[in-house]
Formats: C-alpha cells, structure tokens, sequence
C-alpha cells in the first residue's frame, strides 16, 4: 500500500485542473463563512494573546489578522487566523467526522498566498483540495478516533493545512508526501481543551505547523514519505481502526466538501435543532418568568458534548444545550450577543437555565429535537423540529449566509460585508489576495468603493 | 491519591520548588544534562538539518533576540528552541532516561536557554529549570510508558513538550495558574510519531516540543484561557495516547524521590548495546600493539545485540551504527566511539574493514546488556581476554563529570577546533555565570 503517495500524486493532478462547478460554491461558501467568523471573533482576548506573542517572539509582519490593524508573521498570522476562525465554534462544520474544515486549512492558506502571489483561482482550488484531503483523512478514521478523545480538527487540520499549503507553493508528489509525514508529527488537540481557548488554538496552530512542514519540505528537510499508512504512522497510532478506502476511493468524483454545512448559532452544532425550536417557541410565550418548565427532547450526543447545565463564561455556555435553549426562548434569536459573558450570567436566564432538562430520546435523530414548554398558567406547548436549520436536508440559503456574515463582520468592521461577500464571489478572477488583505485589515473599503 | 488534581499538582512543584531546595545530586545531574545537551547542539550546529531548519525559520524574520548554539546567528526566541532541539538530538548522541527510553536535554534544555535569554536568568536559574522540567517530564513518562511508547509514539517529542513548558514557565515566573496553562498547552501538542525515525522528523520531534514549550509559556504568561485537568481528564493528555496510564506514578514522592537522577549520558556515538563492546575494545587498545597483531575477535554479548547491531559490512556511516563489528574496530584504532567513528568516510576505510571482519559475536543469554566479555587471539599465538562488567554510561557506571568533558571536547572540536576546550569550561560552568550569553559567545566559531 502506497496510500499517502497516491494520494499525493492525486491532489497534485487535481490541482492542475478546475474545480467542478459545485465543488467551486461549496468552497466558496465555506471560505465566506470561516472569513466571517475570523473577523468576528478578532477582538477576544486569545487573539490579543497570540498577537502579543507573535509581534514580540515571531517573524517579520507580513500577513493580516482579520479584524485588527496588526500584522504578523507567516506562523503566528497562520495560528491567529485558526484561532479566531474556530473560536466562536461558529465555523463550518463536516456532520459525519465533526471536523471544522476551513480554519485550518484558509489560515494556512492566507499568509502563504500572499507571500508568494497566489492567484485567486489558486487559493481556491488549494482551499477545496485543502479541506477535501484533511476531511477524506478524517473520514478514515471516523468515529474511532473522535471517540478516542482527539479533537479531530486539530488532528486532521494539520494535515489538511499542510496539503493546501503544499499545493501553493507546487511541491512534487514526493516532497508533498515528505511534508505530510512532517505535518503528521505536529499533530494536536485532545476533546479535554473544550470549554477553554486551546479548543480554537487547535486549527490555529495546525495551519502554522501545516505551513512549517511545507516550508521545511521544501527546503530538502526529510520525513516519512508514507506516514498515513505505516506501522508506526498517522492512522495506526491515532486510531483504534480505519479504512484506508475513504481516503483516496473516488477523489475527485465524490467530495466530502461538498457535505459541509455552516451553522446558524454560534455553539456546538448537536445543540441546534433545539434552539430552532425555542427561537420558534419564543413569541408564543411572553418572558421567561413565565416558563414553568421546560424538557429538550434529544439526541444521545446532546448531554454527552452539550451536557453544562449551568455555565459559567461565554466559552462555556457553547457546550450547554441548556443555555441555547433558554436564550433562544427569551430572546427569540441567538447569535455572538447570546454568548457574551454578561448575558450568560444574567441572572433571569441563568434561572431559566434551572427550570430545563434534557431527555434522550433513543429514536431522536442527530439533528432533530423536540421542545415541551410548560408555562405558569398551565398551558403546554411543543415544538419539534425534523431537521436544523443548517443541516445538510436544510443547508442555509446564500442569503442566509451573507445575513449571518454580516453580524460577525458589520461590527468589526462596518462596511466591509458587501465587499468581502464580493470578493469571494469573484475569487476566481483575482490576480492575487492584496485585496483580501485590505478588507481583513480595515483598509480596504474606500478605495473598493471608488 | 486522586487522579483529579495531577497537573496542578505538577504545577505547582514546578513553581514553588525553590532553585536552592533541590539536592545536590539532583543539582548536579540537571548540570550534567544541560552542558551535555549545549555541547551536542554546538558541535552538531552544521549538520544539514541543522542548516535546513535554520534557513527556514531565517526567511520568517522577526527580532533576532535569542542564540543558536555553535552559531553566529540569532532568530527570534520562538525559533531558537526549534533549531537548538534539532541539533541536540540529530546524532542520537544526547542523554537517555533508561526506563521511558525519553530523550530529556533535547527538547528541556533549548526552552529553558531562549527563555532565560527573553529574561536574563542566570546560569543556575537555567539549570534549575533544566532539572524541574526533565523531572516533570520524566514523571509523566513514567506514568504513561511503556504502553504510549508501544502505540507508537516517540515520547521525546510527545511528554518532552511538558518538560519544555516547565523549564521556560520558571524562567518566565509563572504562577501555579499559569503553569496550569501552560501545561495544558503543552499537553494538547504532544506529538511525534515512531515513523519518522530515520528521517530529519525525529530530530524535529525534539526541537517542536520546545518551541511548543516556550510558546506554551509566553502564551500562559498573557493570560490565554483557564486552567483545565489536561493530563489526567478523561479526554487528557494521558487517557487518549496511552492505555495503561498509572496516574500515581507521576506524582508520587514528588520532590523527595527524583527521576533525573536516573537520567544517563552516552559515551558513544551507536545503539547503546554495543557499548560494552567499545568499552573493552579501549581497554585492548593498551594490551595490544596494533590490529595488525590481531586474527581473532569474539566478543560474548547479549543476544539483543544482533537483534540491533548485526550489519556485518556496514556501507555508510548511518548502517554502521549498528554493526557491532564496526563498533569493535573504531574503538580499538580510534580509542573513542564518538560522531566521528560513524561517518561514511570510517565505515569504509580499509584498516576499519580489514578490522572489524575479524570480529565474532557469540550470543551468550548469561552475559547482561551492558556487560561484555572480550577475547582476542594475536597472530603470533597470544591470547588476551577483558571483561566489561557495565558498560560506560550505564546505570551502575555512570558516566563521570571528566567523562563528559571529554566528550563534550570531541564533540564541539570539529565546529570549535582550538576553542573546543575553553567551550567545554563554559559549560560546565554554566552554575557560575550571571547569563547565558556567555555561553552563546563561547560557542560561536
């Protein structure tokens, strides 16, 4: 077996071509999404660290970090573009392996491109073969190594990181396998960092080791040309099982990409079908003071990744289930502002918070749930929902996308949402990402519009 | 003994053990460890992934605060600990911890010199750090080893991210707090896979811990986010990589019994098991006049030597590290067993081929791993018999502070030539200097 090599040889020939026009909006969508959430979350104090850390300890400012007029080197601008990407678990998702695909591959992408004037065509196809590889990898070895404890954005995005950065900078099918079996080595991220700020550091720094191992690659440093399967490799040592099948079988016809969905509430995604039910429930009851009781009929998963009853922090609060509900219910809408610490430790949500339970239900489907409100004057009412709004049977519309873009970006930088919306439309004609790096950095929008 | 609260408990031995509260021995084997380590990095400074890795981090840029050893260079303090990693374990020559088989001075000792450059500590600060990191790391090896190393891992490169983040987090003076952090940063990146052996990725396992390990604690020291129970929580650090974690292991007698203690120094440039074999091929040396005199060799040795170092005609210097023939015939013509002895230009020079084609190994299952008895016959008929009971560098015949300047001399001579020895005196005097720059400088060719 010969399973990296293959697919190496296989990417790099992709590379060479168009993308197929679907796989083309996919990428596209997924790029406008994880852009939106990097600029959105630019102002958290772990972005403020990485950048402190970065202009002071590493490398020469030449690439942006989304949202902020600082710039940082080719690593750190990788690591803060994951971070910030990841950090409100508002990016996209790949439902099958759980994998956020686009941080860590786009944060290893935008320094880069930059640095060696990557054209727009480029960027996405590398961005589309980025997240196929790292997602077919994840896939291989789906649920096992999940289950295992690893956080598989991490674990994958270095993967998928060093795969769109090696495209760029055109390594060979032999090299680009050597820079894989670099990448493989740098492997982080176990499910124990959830709840803090080392979750979003995961795909931060996977895109900085995904562009460190390319770069050495590059230069004649040597690895395994073969790691994902040999006997002491990738696959054998970071999961119980896999199939090496998924990796390669089809590429090209059949694209993971395609199955990714982005969501419409910034939190862990099985929390979801529930809050489209409390946000539908929400005019039909008129305050929480009035909500006696309330059970969230769900999926197993639900107290197993989304269990908090009582969160603490914002961070937190995107692991309960239980604080979704209760703001979508009192508040009819649930975005950034539902998360901030302040709302969460608002005391009338944070009783709210007491009067709900969960209930599995064994025959609840994963991105299905029920809501049964009982308010003080005794009436009853239900809410079920079949599929969540951004699941794959009802993916957003583009409108929905652009809407939800614009809260994150409107904020930060007010203006640039039309901008960047076209940007991405029109990637495939840019000459290069120059740009990209004006809006990210606040500069863009005048001259854009003159 | 909870298994809730290890790596608080970690970090706070990190951060409450005073630099004048460790005992001697401790005092003196994290000395030994750190000018082991410098020496290597120095004398290995112009290895080619040396030279790889260097002009790579040199096209990022950024401000040139911290050293390279053995080099005029500096880089920003992100990069040094990669690059000084690198070079540290490149020749496989660096110190070994026996029983977890982790590599400590590579990855502890290149954080803990970029971080007291950032912080101006002194050389016995360093050191201090040295030790309390390798001691934590060592802990937590033990605690996971040998069932994390059978997956598959290469715990120089996964536990020695922790040892990074210990070293540099008490020279940054991080509370128990941020050592927490910084610990759990350190544990999320534990990583390294067994493939990459033979390749320039081992190398690099070392050298991305302690930069992962400085960034760790730069990071902590910013506020990044709150601790967590990163080693011990049931998606932690130990759960997920090793099956049979003995979470007491790691804390038990902490501070009162101390695992660097058993940290040991290679001799020799090779695969530890044949070290008993150049060991009695030196002492030969002063029996014998020449290889010429000699027809015969046999050598008694464990049978887990030509499980290892059994290429009979080894082509290049890499395969001749692991032909015990090889390793007989440099050390009687050469009298060492240092970088030198295993180059391609030595494994195919004809006195060492003519040499080592005299030798047998008799696998003897009575004889220990570091225990060697040697015989040679001489062409006029003379017999002459040495028996190593434990090799240099073992446990039971630790490698002496003189043993180890020796080495260290070897070792830098190529990079240094006459200033090898002045280098040597700076090392391992490291306790006495007010900062490290003293030592950069000393390594500079």
């Amino acid at each position: 077996m010969r399973l990296t090599s293959e697919l190496c040889e296989d990417l790099i020939e992709l590379y060479e071509w168009s993308l197929p026009q679907d796989v083309a909006k996919e990428a596209r969508r997924s790029m406008l999404n994880v852009l939106g959430t990097a600029i959105g979350a630019s102002a958290h104090p772990a972005v403020e660290a990485i950048v402190e850390v970065g202009q002071e300890h590493a490398g020469n400012p030449v690439a942006p970090v989304p949202g902020r007029e600082e710039r940082l080197g080719l690593l750190y601008s990788a690591t803060a573009f994951g971070l910030a990407a990841h950090l409100d678990d508002f990016d996209d998702t790949h439902l099958e392996t759980v994998i956020h695909p686009s941080a860590a591959t786009f944060g290893a992408i935008l320094p880069l491109a930059l640095d060696r004037e990557a054209t727009g065509h480029q960027v996405l196809t590398a961005f589309a073969l980025g997240c196929e590889a790292q997602l077919r990898i994840g896939a291989a070895m789906s649920p096992w190594h999940y289950d295992e404890g690893w956080h598989i954005t991490g674990t994958c995005g270095v993967l998928g990181a060093a795969v769109a950065a090696g495209l760029l900078v055109r390594l060979d099918p032999e090299t680009l396998a050597q820079a894989l079996g670099i990448a493989a080595s740098q492997t982080l991220g176990h499910r124990e960092a959830f709840g803090t700020a080392i979750k979003p550091f995961h795909p931060g720094k996977a895109a900085a080791n995904g562009v460190l191992a390319v770069l050495l690659a590059e230069r004649g440093f040597t690895g395994s040309n073969r790691v994902l399967e040999a006997p002491r490799g990738f696959f054998a040592v970071l999961s119980p099982r896999y199939d090496a099948e998924r990796v390669t079988g089809r590429l090209g016809e059949e694209w993971e990409l395609l199955r990714n969905t982005y969501k419409p509430y910034p939190c862990g995604i099985v929390s979801h079908p529930a809050i489209d039910a409390a946000v539908a429930l929400s005019s039909k009851t008129s305050g929480p003071e009035e909500i006696s009781r309330v059970t969230v009929h769900c999926h197993e998963l639900v107290p197993e990744l989304t269990g908090n009853p009582a969160p603490s922090t914002g961070l937190e609060a995107r692991f309960s289930t239980i604080h979704g509900v209760a703001a979508g219910l009192a508040d009819g809408r649930v975005g950034i502002a539902q998360y901030q610490d302040s709302r969460v430790t608002e005391p009338k949500l944070s009783e709210l918070r007491g009067r709900i339970r969960l209930q599995v239900d064994g025959k609840c489907a994963r991105d299905a749930a029920a809501l049964e409100v009982e308010l003080k004057n005794g009436d009853l009412l239900y809410e079920s929902v079949e599929h969540a709004r951004g699941s794959l049977a009802r993916p957003l519309t583009d409108v929905e996308l652009q809407e939800k873009v614009g809260g994150l970006v409107e904020p930060v930088l007010p203006g640039a949402t039309r901008v960047l919306v076209d940007w991405v439309a029109d990637l495939s004609a840019s000459e290069n990402l120059q740009q990209l790096d004006q809006i990210l950095s606040g500069h863009g929008r005048k001259e854009v519009q003159s | 003994m909870t298994r809730t609260d290890v790596t608080r408990q970690l970090a706070e031995f990190a951060v409450s053990r005073g630099d004048q509260d460790l005992p001697e021995a401790v005092s003196k084997v994290g000395a030994q460890t750190f000018a082991n380590a410098v020496a290597l990095a120095a004398g290995s400074s112009q290895h080619p992934a040396v030279e790889t890795a260097l002009a790579t981090v040199q096209t990022l840029g950024g401000r040139p605060k911290a050293g390279i050893l053995g080099r005029a260079e500096r880089v920003s303090a992100l990069w040094a600990p990669l690059i000084n990693g690198i070079s540290v374990h490149v020749e496989d020559f660096d110190d070994t911890h026996l029983p977890t088989v982790i590599h400590p001075g590579a990855p502890v000792v290149p954080a803990a010199l970029a971080a007291a450059q950032l912080s101006g500590a002194s050389g016995s600060e360093t050191i201090a750090a040295t030790a309390v990191g390798a001691e934590v790391a060592l802990r937590i090896g033990n605690g996971v080893c040998p069932s994390h190393f059978d997956r598959g891992w290469h715990p120089t490169g996964t536990v020695g991210n922790f040892g990074a983040a210990v070293a540099a987090g008490r020279l940054l003076e991080l509370d128990v707090e941020e050592m927490v952090v910084a610990m759990s940063l350190a544990a999320t990146q534990t990583a390294g896979l067994q493939e990459a052996l033979g390749t320039m990725t081992k190398p690099f396992h070392a050298g991305k811990a302690a930069a992962n390990g400085l960034e760790a604690a730069l990071l902590a020291r910013k506020g990044f986010t709150r601790p967590s129970a990163s080693i011990e929580g049931r998606r932690g650090f130990a759960e997920v990589s090793s099956p049979e974690a003995d979470y007491a292991r790691m804390t038990e007698g902490l501070g009162e019994s101390w695992e660097i203690e058993h940290n040991t120094f290679k001799p020799y440039a090779c695969g530890i098991v044949s070290h008993p074999v150049i060991d009695g091929a030196i002492a030969l040396r002063d029996r014998i006049d020449s290889a010429e005199q000699i027809a015969e060799v046999e050598a008694n040795v464990n049978p887990v030597v030509l499980d290892v170092m059994g290429v009979e005609d080894p082509g290049d210097g890499l395969q001749s590290k692991f032909s015990v023939y090889h390793c007989f015939a440099v050390g009687f013509l050469d009298g060492t067993g240092g970088p030198s002895q295993f180059r391609d230009d030595r494994a195919r020079s004809p006195e060492v081929v003519a040499l080592r084609r005299k030798v047998r190994a008799v696998l003897d299952p009575e004889v220990a791993k570091d225990e060697a008895m040697i015989r040679v016959r001489t062409v006029n008929g003379g017999e002459f018999e040495h028996h190593v009971a434990h090799a240099t560098g073992s446990a039971a015949s630790p490698m002496t502070d003189e043993q180890l300047r020796e080495k260290a001399r070897l070792a830098v001579g190529g990079v240094l030539g006459a200033r090898a020895s002045e280098f040597v005196e700076v090392a391992f005097g490291t306790a006495e200097l007010e900062s490290v720059e003293a030592l950069f400088e000393a390594s500079r060719p």
